[in-house]
């Protein structure tokens, strides 16, 4: 805690505004962090909807679907605000349907295609979970709801937020959850073996070298059907000369395989080989597996998101620095210039009840109120980046969110390659072959040619 | 020599019993850890013991309001499930040509559940039984039917005749004969198809999120599964959720041992 | 007038049924078979593909690989689930001490619930912070050591393993029923022959358990079919389809990759394997029983 007091008195409160997307504005630095926050609260969520029905007594049903829910950090904070809203709410019959995790994404398919979307619900970014429901004509386009809003406006989104939710110009979702990735090392091991952060690759290679001699991972990394691979993979591939102009362009080209991927995936065989990363990657797969290596200092690096920032221990979270990933062979991009991040998750709106004139008034005010700077701030506390350009109060937040905050403020914010591939089933085959290229089934070589033939497959 | 042999079977069998034990053992000691302990040390002992697991289960994620759900939904699956298994088992065990629909019915067991994922959801939204116990339950119904006609048919062909003719002379009904005669000898076989349904009921969790998504009515196993989140799981609270979930089965299965074990092979009997 | 009756009596107790089960099973197959006819993501319409999904399947190696995958399954299960569960309680019916205490114990297992034992499981098996290995050094056997799960050769058996262990106790409990309703005359008989424990179990027990036999076989084949949790919790079927079963392959097409007509296709052959499975098996049985 006394750290935290420290530091903050340092950077002058550091005003943290919600700096991913701002971060991401024009590719470059944080300089229009401050300009966003026209903190235009207005949150009494405008009980305006109670004025609609009421004739015949009968009361209009507005069912939302989420997944911040049970082991999530956020859930607490975000299902309190849900609670309040529904008790000042009485003219609305509230249908909350909360499924954890990923389940969440199988139960909106599957009412999609029985035709049951409810009426407002969290989701994914990107075109592999969007286009299907855009094709469809179930999901309403935001301008619309924006027209309608009172509180919520595009400009309080960066244009880049907004294109994670874009499917043929128009904005289909409204961001919600932003992330930024960051390398912390546990600072006291590095000093028990009188070792520096690297800067280099060989640096890196003398540090395993040293951490393994005692029986230490260097760095937890795991590949179970991608997670979290795939983050520190977009990483590793935006090191390399075009690695995120090409990412960018696969929506068009179609093309993965590309020279910046291909190093990588050597980058990545090497470091294996040379015992980087623990011996079982699918074991030490997925981000519980992974962070628990970290906090129980078996690792002693790792690469962290914000939505596990909750689960990290308060006294490793004293012990850790954060780091910058040292540059590899052949790399051209400095490695502290960027990060890897994106919006995570987007609050979408089925477009059939937007057009219920009984249910309208009601969405766009609830729509207003989740995305209101009380809500947002509210589930900040629990670990939410929120991918509106807002003020929070820092004092609300853990020490770990205001260092990884002030940390990756000054890097370009580039998305990883699930923002930019077009197909689910290429994605999921980049995910599974990640497995294999970390668990050394596959060679580099391999590891690109299966990808790249799902993506043609895809065209 | 005798020895020899005694002592080795002894300790196989005993090898396999602590094997079997051991995870129970797991379950029950994880859910007294707190969610680092699960991964710093998972074999062990805890370090500090938290019975708070339980507390905060059974209050704060509303295990208690998903307990009785789910005894609910499993009793009445597997009441349903019995009654139209044994009547449908016992007209294909009495009538001789009925050997196409028998076959008619077993097909069921090698379907996967995910494979009617879709159809009968769409079929319960238009049943208008969506996020109700009843649509859940008619799934669940179902989806243990044809082991429980398989295993039930082959339980009351081994039923003599002799003794429903007995009764017909008797004076009795053939629906009082069914009630009063057959089900009563049936009760092993009963015994062994309900405790299996309920056992795939009670832990099914596809169906489940699919179908149930208000708070009010959700299921043990998703309560449980809802301690798991996207990114991060506490383990420990869902070890705890686990325990209380096993413990009325391993009730049942103690209840109904004797009919149970009775019931498994006389359902084998083929016809 | 007495057979009149019988037919109104027969149909209205098996309509029930009949009804509930064709509505809420047949249909859902009925209508899973007519999507493996089409090419669909589950929101936009169909299109109409004939058996282009299966002549798809025909040529996909992943397909294959977790169809190989699923037969090993399948093997292994009738090895050692119902094999040592004949085993085992050929052994356990001869015990008169804590015959109880075992029979209850070794159901255990069955009732924990699937995931449970998958993530126990994947706990046991980390290389880096997991107990396996560290066994394996304190008995002196380092050299068995494995990464268990990022190992081509191990992956699929390291999968196998909890769900076919979990499982030998339902066996366990079936077989042993069943043996002790092996007549006493028989078994005294045998002896009196002077038959070894292994004569008396091929020559006396086998044939007269031989109907519960089949039962079991016919419920590990086509709960190997079915496998689904353990795979899921344990590697997601991964590194690649390394540990993947038809099953859960089935769910990941139709449902991550939202590629339902081909996901659907699978389920068709699941069912074809099955009802293949079952109608050799019978044959067989039926020849090697006259």
């Amino acid at each position: 805690m006394t750290w935290l007091s420290a530091k903050m008195k340092k950077s002058a409160s550091i005003v943290l505004a919600a700096t991913l997307v701002a971060g991401l504005a024009a590719g470059c630095s944080n300089s229009n962090n401050d300009k966003g926050s026209n903190a235009s609260p207005s949150t009494d969520a405008s009980p305006s909807a109670s004025s609609s029905p009421n004739n015949g007594g009968d009361k209009i049903t507005i069912r939302f679907a989420y997944n911040w829910t049970g082991a999530d950090p956020k859930a607490s904070y975000f299902e309190g605000k849900l609670k309040e809203y529904e008790a000042k709410h009485p003219e609305i019959a509230f249908k909350f349907e909360a499924t954890p995790g990923e389940e969440h994404r199988t139960k909106i398919k599957v009412d999609t295609t029985a035709g049951n979307l409810p009426d407002i619900f969290t989701y994914w970014l990107g075109p592999v979970n969007l286009k299907p429901l855009v094709d469809a004509n179930e999901i309403l386009d935001m301008d619309e709801y924006l027209s309608k809003s009172g509180t919520v406006k595009k400009e309080q989104y960066t244009d880049i937020a907004w294109s994670f939710f874009d499917i043929g110009g128009k904005k289909y979702g409204l961001p919600l959850e932003a992330f930024k990735g960051f390398f912390m090392a546990n600072r006291e091991l590095f000093q028990k073996y009188n070792l520096e952060y690297p800067k280099t690759y060989a640096d890196l290679i003398n540090v395993a070298k040293v951490f393994n001699d005692n029986g230490i991972v260097p760095f937890s990394m795991g590949s179970k059907n991608g997670q979290p691979s795939h983050l520190f993979f977009s990483y590793l591939t935006y090191q390399f000369q075009n690695g995120f102009d090409d990412a960018q362009q696969i929506p068009q080209t179609y093309q993965y395989d590309t020279d910046a991927v291909r190093q990588a995936a050597q980058a990545v065989t090497q470091m294996k080989e040379d015992g980087i990363f623990p011996s079982d990657t699918v074991a030490n797969g997925d981000w519980g597996p992974q962070l628990s290596l970290y906090n129980e200092e078996k690792a002693a690096m790792v690469y962290e998101f914000p939505w596990m920032i909750g689960n990290v221990k308060p006294e490793i979270v004293d012990k850790s620095d954060l780091i910058n990933f040292p540059a590899l062979d052949g790399s051209v991009v400095d490695p502290s210039s960027y990060t890897i991040g994106a919006v995570a998750m987007g609050l979408l709106i089925n477009r059939k009840s937007f057009e219920d004139p009984a249910k309208q008034q009601a969405l766009v005010d609830f729509a207003d109120f989740i995305n209101s700077d009380e809500v947002l701030g509210e589930v900040a506390k629990g670990g939410l980046f929120p991918a509106k350009q807002m003020e929070l109060d820092p004092s609300t937040l853990s020490p770990l969110y205001a260092k990884a905050m002030e940390f990756t403020k000054t890097q370009n914010v580039w998305p990883h390659h699930e923002s930019y591939v077009p197909d689910s089933n290429a994605y999921s085959v980049i995910l599974s072959s990640l497995d294999e290229l970390f668990a050394g089934f596959v060679s580099p070589e391999d590891y690109v040619s299966k990808t790249q033939k799902a993506l043609d497959k895809a065209k | 020599m005798q020895r020899v042999t005694r002592l080795s079977r002894g300790l196989v069998l005993a090898v396999f019993a602590l094997s079997t034990l051991f995870p129970f053992y797991w379950v029950l000691v994880s859910s007294l850890k707190d969610k680092h302990q699960i991964y710093a040390n998972p074999f062990g002992f805890p370090v500090k013991w938290h019975w708070g697991n339980y507390a905060d289960i059974w209050q704060t994620a509303h295990l208690s309001r998903y307990f009785w759900n789910s005894l609910f939904i499993s009793a009445c699956a597997v009441a349903i499930m019995l009654l139209i298994g044994a009547m449908a088992a016992y007209v294909l065990a009495r009538r001789e040509k009925s050997g196409w629909l028998y076959a008619y019915f077993t097909l069921g067991i090698m379907i996967p559940v995910h494979a009617i994922l879709i159809p009968s959801f769409v079929l319960l939204k238009q049943l208008h039984l969506l996020n109700s116990h009843f649509g859940l339950i008619l799934i669940y119904i179902v989806s243990n039917l044809s082991l429980c006609v398989f295993v039930l048919h082959g339980f009351l062909k081994g039923i003599p005749r002799e003794l429903e003719e007995a009764a017909a002379i008797d004076g009795y009904g053939r629906v009082r004969t069914f009630v009063s005669i057959v089900l009563p000898l049936a009760k092993p076989g009963l015994a062994t198809v309900g405790t299996l349904g309920f056992l795939n009921c009670w832990n099914e969790y596809l169906f489940a999120y699919v179908l149930i998504g208000s708070e009010p009515s959700k299921t043990l196993t998703q309560g449980v599964m809802a301690l798991t989140g996207q990114y991060s799981t506490d383990y420990a609270l869902v070890c705890a959720g686990l325990v209380v979930s096993m413990l009325p089965l391993w009730l049942v299965y103690m209840l109904f041992q004797e009919q149970i074990v009775k019931g498994m092979t006389a359902g084998a009997v083929k016809g | 007038m007495r057979r009149k009756h019988d037919a109104v009596f027969y149909g209205a107790f098996v309509l029930p049924a009949v009804i509930v089960y064709t509505l809420f099973m047949i249909y859902p197959v009925a209508m899973s078979a007519g999507y493996s006819l089409t090419e669909w993501n589950g929101v936009t319409a169909k299109t109409f593909e004939g058996l282009g999904n299966y002549q798809e399947l025909i040529a996909d190696g992943d397909y294959w690989q977790v169809v190989r995958n699923t037969g090993q399954l399948i093997a292994y299960s009738l090895v050692f689930q119902v094999g040592a569960g004949l085993a085992i309680a050929y052994l356990l019916a001869k015990v008169v001490r804590g015959f109880r205490f075992y029979r209850s114990v070794y159901f255990i297992p069955v009732i924990i619930s699937p995931v449970a034992i998958g993530l126990m499981f994947s706990l046991f098996y980390n290389s880096d912070t997991g107990p396996l290995n560290h066994l394996l050094d304190s008995l002196g056997l380092s050299s068995w050591k494995r990464q268990w799960l990022s190992d081509p050769h191990t992956v699929l058996k390291a999968v196998m393993a909890p769900q076919i262990w979990q499982y030998i106790g339902l066996y366990v409990v079936i077989f042993l029923a069943a043996i002790q309703q092996v007549p006493e005359e028989l078994l005294e008989s045998a002896r009196m022959d002077g038959a070894g424990p292994f004569r008396t179990f091929f020559n006396v027990v086998m044939p007269q358990i031989w109907d519960v036999f089949q039962v079991c076989v016919i419920l590990a084949v086509t709960g190997s079919l079915k496998s689904f949790d353990h795979a899921w919790v344990i590697t997601s079927g991964g590194p690649g389809n390394a540990s993947s079963f038809i099953a859960l392959q089935m769910f990941k097409t139709a449902f991550i990759s939202n590629q339902i007509g081909y996901g659907s296709a699978m389920t068709i052959t699941i069912l074809a394997y099955a009802a293949l499975f079952t109608v050799l098996f019978k044959r067989i049985c039926a020849r090697l029983y006259n």
